[in-house]
């Protein structure tokens, strides 16, 4: 996808181009990320959405500098942050962006919060390295930062350790602490999947407020089309290490473009009264170290056509700002019926 | 409509330390009628497990009990009970990671109930290939270890196991929930499938509000070991009542973004309750925007309402008893 195709909203604080990961294993290379590209701004929602090992996490840990390395590697690609490609510099005007300028918080708030540190002082710990705030300062602040995430009793909470708070309360220290030197991109890779819905409607309310507030950008990565829909202004739905299909919400959810986004929305049951049947996709993603030469989802597709095999789909413009990696989208693809959801239904 | 299996106040406490006592289900009374779906949706920690594992005999109840098919369980199984009852109820686990022996083949993980049945080795094998096949595996699977498969497939194998002895009900506690998205569909529509071919009664177990209501043709609502509503799956999901059950609905994100923007921020107040010496009242009043005095000092009960005739019963002051 051409930074062109990209919706011109405003210009992006981070921009992904081409990025290439691969991890080495005893079965040989995986092939996680294969040319991803996608950018994000101001104040906006990014949701990158799939399923489990089709790259979305390691895209943004790669951002992040929290690919292992060895076994993985970046190949190729570039990552720009006011210019500068921090695939490569981490640290400018000799700070550190991780931390300061993008913030992340993870899926599990139980296993990536120190357990043997106070809850108060490891968000302390952040302003102290970064912004060289005095300990006694820090701790101050720490406590304001958790007054901000809606924590009760903030300044006792600061001082309990990771283990007497439940999982929404150390997703919500987890965010304090992404949040403590007010980045300008926020990460959040599945920070509600390990929550309740009533947890989740909380912590996605809260991001919602704080970006508002803050202005920051946000990257949501998720496999949860309902968390999108609530978050997302752009979406870039993921499939075997490539972004297939990249749109504004409503692009993605009303005229999906692409066959594997189509699956997945009839997948999922939806409101409406007459229970149209559920459709799964049949099959399995394809096998990474030997990614196809064609279109990945080929041997799943319901539209497949004999070049998708060999011929790996480019991404297709469908509408400003909209595009699929879907020889559906050539413009001289065969005419072909529209793509529908539909199904069996569950009984009856 | 005969129950097939019936809760009647069934109680299951654990207790942890000095006058310390878990109330995971408290006086849980539920009708399951012969090839009914029921679903039974909860946050974590709302007991909804704790309570199918006690209905499958998996855990000592500790007050109440369990009719199947007018016949009394008892209180705490010993071994010749599972022994009887494997053949009449079955379980599929959550986690297909966790719930399968890794150091068992395949085929002896599926024919083990078999074999405890007294079934020789071929006839075990036979039944293995074929149940396989009908959760789309192949035969030549029996000889592999859980660890060859993906989630989806393991999954597939703990149903095998499960319907193999050709039980007439099953409970599936979170079948789907550690699934991605279009395999969640494969084995919902398996299941549902199975379900018609062999006329199964089912207490279908998920947070998933969504797959549930899709699933089911009650839906019941758990907080805090209680059950707080009950009705036909359409009317829990579109016309809750129990304010818990609103909120639980209105935190359902659904795949909609011009429904989730116009939504408006909805967020319930405070987390799940400890369920540790629970006192009485309603034990959701903490967490209620709709709460009155009377639901701080008085418990509730379950009891019928009025809904345009369609059965509805609904713990909670707010609502009238129906005559």
């Amino acid at each position: 996808m051409s930074a062109a195709e990209a919706p011109a909203i405003s210009s992006p604080v981070l921009e992904v181009e081409d990025l290439h990961v691969e991890f080495d294993t005893y079965g040989g290379i995986v092939k996680a990320v294969r040319g991803a590209s996608f950018s994000v701004a101001k104040g906006k929602t990014l949701a990158i959405v799939g399923e489990s090992g089709c790259g979305k996490s390691v895209s943004v840990q790669s951002i992040m500098g929290l690919i292992p390395t060895p076994p993985g590697r970046i190949t190729r690609g570039t990552a720009l942050l006011d210019g500068v490609d921090i695939l490569r510099r981490k640290i400018i005007d000799g700070r550190d962006v991780r931390g300061s300028r993008i913030g992340m918080i993870f899926q599990d708030p139980m296993s990536s919060l120190n357990p043997t540190m106070r809850v108060g002082d490891q968000i302390a710990e952040t302003l102290v390295v970064h912004r060289g705030h005095s300990p006694s300062q820090a701790a101050a602040r720490a406590v304001e930062l958790l007054v901000q995430v809606n924590i009760p009793e903030a300044e006792r909470r600061a001082r309990q350790y990771p283990f007497s708070f439940s999982g929404g309360m150390l997703q919500r220290a987890m965010i304090a602490m992404a949040i403590a030197c007010e980045p300008e991109i926020l990460i959040a890779d599945e920070p509600t999947t390990a929550l309740d819905v009533t947890i989740q409607a909380q912590i996605l309310d809260l991001l919602k407020e704080l970006q508002k507030k803050q202005g920051m950008a946000i990257v949501l990565i998720t496999h949860d089309l309902g968390v999108v829909a609530r978050m997302a202004d752009e979406v870039a739905v993921m499939y075997a290490g490539e972004i297939v299909e990249h749109g504004t919400a409503d692009d993605v959810f009303y005229s999906a473009a692409h066959p594997y986004t189509i699956g997945l929305r009839s997948a999922m049951p939806s409101r409406d009264t007459s229970r149209a049947g559920l459709q799964p996709i049949e099959g399995a993603p394809p096998d990474l170290f030997a990614p196809p030469k064609g279109c990945a989802y080929f041997a799943r597709c319901p539209h497949a056509m004999l070049l998708c095999e060999n011929q790996h789909p480019p991404a297709f413009g469908v509408s400003p700002g909209h595009s699929a990696r879907c020889w559906l989208h050539h413009a001289e693809a065969p005419p072909r019926a529209p793509l529908q959801r539909g199904g069996k239904q569950w009984r009856r | 409509m005969a129950a097939l299996i019936e809760a009647r106040g069934l109680t299951k406490h654990f207790t942890i330390g000095a006058r310390q006592v878990v109330h995971a289900v408290d006086d849980v009374s539920l009708a399951i009628a012969d090839r009914e779906v029921v679903g039974l949706v909860g946050e974590s920690g709302s007991g909804k497990s704790t309570f199918g594992r006690t209905l499958v005999g998996l855990y000592e109840k500790t007050a109440g009990e369990v009719l199947f098919g007018g016949e009394r369980l008892p209180a705490k199984y010993a071994t010749g009970d599972f022994r009887r009852m494997a053949r009449q109820i079955q379980m599929i686990f959550q986690d297909p990671y966790s719930s399968l022996n890794p150091r068992m083949t395949v085929g002896e993980i599926i024919g083990e109930g078999l074999r405890i049945a007294g079934d020789d080795a071929a006839r075990r094998r036979e039944a293995v290939g074929d149940w396989l096949v009908r959760v789309g595996l192949e035969r030549g699977h029996a000889s592999r270890y859980p660890h060859e498969f993906s989630g989806g497939q393991r999954q597939r194998v703990g149903i095998a196991r499960a319907l193999i002895m050709q039980p007439k009900f099953v409970v599936c506690d979170e079948p789907i929930s550690a699934l991605d998205v279009s395999v969640q569909a494969q084995i919902v529509r398996l299941l549902g499938e199975l379900k018609s071919s062999l006329g199964l009664t089912m207490l279908f177990i998920a947070h998933d509000l969504s797959m549930v209501r899709y699933v089911s043709d009650r839906m019941a609502v758990m907080y805090l070991g209680s059950l707080v509503e009950i009705g036909t799956a359409d009317d829990v999901y579109f016309r809750p009542k129990h304010p818990y059950t609103e909120i639980l609905v209105a935190s359902n994100t659904l795949a909609d973004p011009r429904t989730e923007r116009s939504r408006k921020a909805v967020a319930i107040k405070g987390e799940i309750a400890s369920p540790i010496n629970v006192r009485a009242g309603c034990r959701f009043a903490s967490r209620c925007p709709k709460v009155m005095d009377v639901c701080r000092s008085v418990t509730p009960e379950l009891r019928p309402v009025v809904d345009n005739g369609t059965e509805r019963r609904v713990a909670c002051h707010l609502f009238p008893a129906a005559k």
